[in-house]
């Protein structure tokens, strides 16, 4: 229960990080910025996180309903900062710094993290009854690790 | 059993399309070229965004109604970049620059095919009372 109510808190500090960004995005269009600045790819890049924002909210209200949902934003968060480390080295390599390095990088992937350890266990259908011996259902890979990945988490805390 | 066919057909289509992004990820992080060539640091990060979606609805395409918010998400997603562009293009016009408009048609139409196909709501079946 405690876990649950950590993940609805996660979501809803990450959704709101995310929304933020639609402000940003609005700035950016706004008296069309990002054409005098010659990045007709910020717009679209703040765009998709904020989408994923206002989702992570709405996974707020019932987690394990919104597994994948999660999942894709803790991945994505990943993603994200892997492809900014690599391109902080890249800078270094070059004799350059990249702005915002490496707390950037750090956020990203603290965020995605958090959501993966906090990630909701599969819900049972309420079809099967399920007995004392009764296995979960085997998921696709992904989700398969990420729930074992959380269930020691866990069960570490918990010792 | 159509529709549900349908749209797993339109998901392995739409998250290849995503995934095939890495190429692109891939030759913008080879020899620095984001850095040295385009000056461009938010185009890498742009495109890793991509990935996942599209790892994420081939995995939804397995048993698309377990991962009706999945593809929720990745509909409006498509959505808010189609519409994005589409105010970058208006804008672009106005300034007397050229943009294309493919890109707005082709994301919008992912979006809405998306939506357009989302599984119903599966209706939980209630225990019998004694």
């Amino acid at each position: 229960m405690k876990r649950e109510r950590a993940l609805q808190v996660v979501l809803v500090l990450v959704g709101l990080f995310y929304c933020f960004w639609g402000y940003l995005l609005f700035d950016d269009l706004w008296h069309s910025r990002w054409l005098s600045g010659h990045s007709d790819v910020m717009p679209m890049f703040l765009s998709l996180n904020t989408a994923l924002g206002v989702c992570l909210l709405v996974a707020v209200n019932q987690p394990a309903k919104h597994r994948l949902m999660i999942a894709y934003g803790a991945w994505s968060s990943l993603a994200h900062g892997f492809t900014m480390t690599i391109m902080s080295a890249q800078a270094v390599a070059h004799g350059m710094h990249r702005k915002d390095s490496p707390q950037d990088i750090v956020i990203f992937g603290v965020i995605g993290v958090t959501l993966l350890a906090l990630f909701p266990a599969k819900q049972a259908s309420p079809a099967v009854r399920p007995g004392p011996s009764a296995k979960p259902k085997l998921g696709p890979p992904l989700l398969r690790a990420a729930g074992a990945l959380a269930t020691r988490f866990a069960q570490r805390r918990s010792m | 059993m159509k529709r549900e066919r349908l749209i797993q057909i339109v998901l392995v289509i739409v998250g290849l399309l995503n995934v095939v992004q890495i190429y692109f990820l891939y030759t913008d992080l080879w020899h620095s070229s984001w850095l040295l060539e385009q000056k461009n640091e938010t185009h890498p990060m742009f495109l890793s965004f991509f990935i996942p979606v599209g790892v994420f609805l081939l995995i939804a395409a397995r048993k698309p109604s377990e991962y009706r918010s999945a593809i929720a998400l990745a509909a409006w997603w498509h959505i808010s970049h189609g519409a994005v562009m589409a105010i970058q293009t208006v804008e672009a016009w106005i300034h007397g620059v050229h943009r294309n408009f493919g890109d707005v048609i082709l994301f919008l139409a992912i979006g809405v095919v998306l939506l357009a196909l989302l599984p119903g709501k599966r209706e939980v079946v209630a225990p019998a009372v004694a």
